[in-house]
């Protein structure tokens, strides 16, 4: 079994296979993120495929040494914003959110989230503005430090941390219109 | 620090994302303003939902779904370098080619710049001629002066006008 390093030097000497091999352990961290980029699934594979199609071209481009988890989460994230501006519509790309919590996995462990508060959840990131967004779930959901989010978006870190901080304003607002009384009032 | 930037600072304390200077500002302040204590509790709790959202509710991407989506985009990057293309129209020659053609148009267009003056056949034809007059004829562009011969058949009497570009007669030396 080869190395990421491995595949990547095979995937730059054309070998199309090492390619699938190279992305296979990232596909669920990039369908994940273009899914709660665009809220949609259907949306959110296609999205990956645009974004794996690019991956497959610009390979070149891929500096050796760097995080190629990183560059994929760039592709992914430039694919989902592509996305939003072509289809323009910001508006109702949350329409899935019924569809999304019924196909979610669910775990013993998030058991006390039902169904309600997932949608509910859900609904908090549409307040977000995509790079909003965007920071929020490299930072929170995938993880990555600010450091890396800036690289990610290209962005300072300063604006990670004002997009960051703006993000998680919003979301705890909107978490406290939502259950006035605290979602998880006894959970801390 | 006052309540109003302690709670400024919040959001990004919560996920340990300030510098630790900051951070232990902070964290002093916390101990001791009840206020801004429950704020912080507020944010953890909402932001620990959230992040447990993230974690817990995730979607997985089907073997086949992944196959099919991956092949998808393989069929896409073939489509678009496709083989059947001939060799001048390749990416990689199509600007190899265009390089030489523009390296070549360029000599062309700037050739005259490279050549001397005396290159310009009516200036060669002036000065063979009239090797009297070559001095002069080197220093002026060959729009600039005009010869005429006249010979005279009876007599074989020969007169060259050189002429100026205004048709006015050049000084003889």
């Amino acid at each position: 079994m080869k190395n990421e390093e491995e595949l990547i030097e095979a995937v730059l000497q054309g070998d199309e296979d090492a390619f699938e091999l190279l992305l296979y352990p990232y596909r669920n961290n990039m369908l994940n993120l273009s899914y709660r980029m665009v809220g949609n699934l259907e949306d959110a594979k296609e999205v990956c495929q645009e974004a794996i199609l690019k991956i497959f071209k610009y390979m070149s481009g891929y500096k050796k040494g760097k995080s190629f988890k990183n560059w994929m989460y760039k592709i992914v994230v430039n694919a989902s914003n592509d996305f939003l501006r072509k289809k323009r519509r910001h508006e109702d790309i949350f329409m899935m959110k019924k569809v999304m919590a019924d196909n979610l996995s669910t775990s013993p462990e998030t058991q006390f989230l039902n169904k309600e508060v997932r949608e509910k959840i859900a609904d908090c990131l549409e307040d977000l503005s995509p790079k909003e967004r965007a920071v929020f779930l490299l930072r929170d959901g995938e993880g990555l430090s600010v450091k890396e989010a800036s690289e990610v978006l290209s962005a300072s870190s300063m604006s990670i941390r004002t997009h960051l901080s703006r993000a998680r304003q919003k979301l705890r607002g909107r978490l406290e219109k939502i259950f006035p009384d605290g979602p998880l009032e006894n959970d801390l | 620090m006052n309540c109003k930037k302690i709670r400024k600072y919040l959001p990004l304390y919560i996920g340990a994302d300030l510098s630790s200077k900051k951070k232990e500002a902070v964290r002093v302040h916390l101990g001791s303003c009840g206020e801004c204590q429950k704020e912080y509790e507020a944010y953890a709790r909402s932001i620990k939902t959230a992040k447990e959202w993230l974690s817990e509710n995730t979607v997985t991407w089907g073997e086949g779904g992944w196959r099919r989506t991956v092949q998808n985009a393989r069929a896409e990057k073939a489509k678009s370098s496709s083989g059947f293309a001939p060799w001048p129209f390749k990416k990689g020659w199509a600007f190899a080619v265009m390089g030489a053609v523009m390296v070549v148009a360029v000599f062309f267009i700037t050739r005259p710049l490279f050549l001397g003056v005396e290159d310009f056949p009516g200036q060669t034809i002036l000065s063979q001629r009239h090797p009297q007059h070559e001095t002069r004829a080197l220093s002026k562009s060959p729009q600039d002066v005009v010869s005429m011969t006249i010979v005279s058949k009876d007599t074989g009497l020969k007169v060259v006008w050189i002429l100026n570009k205004n048709f006015n007669l050049e000084e003889n030396e």
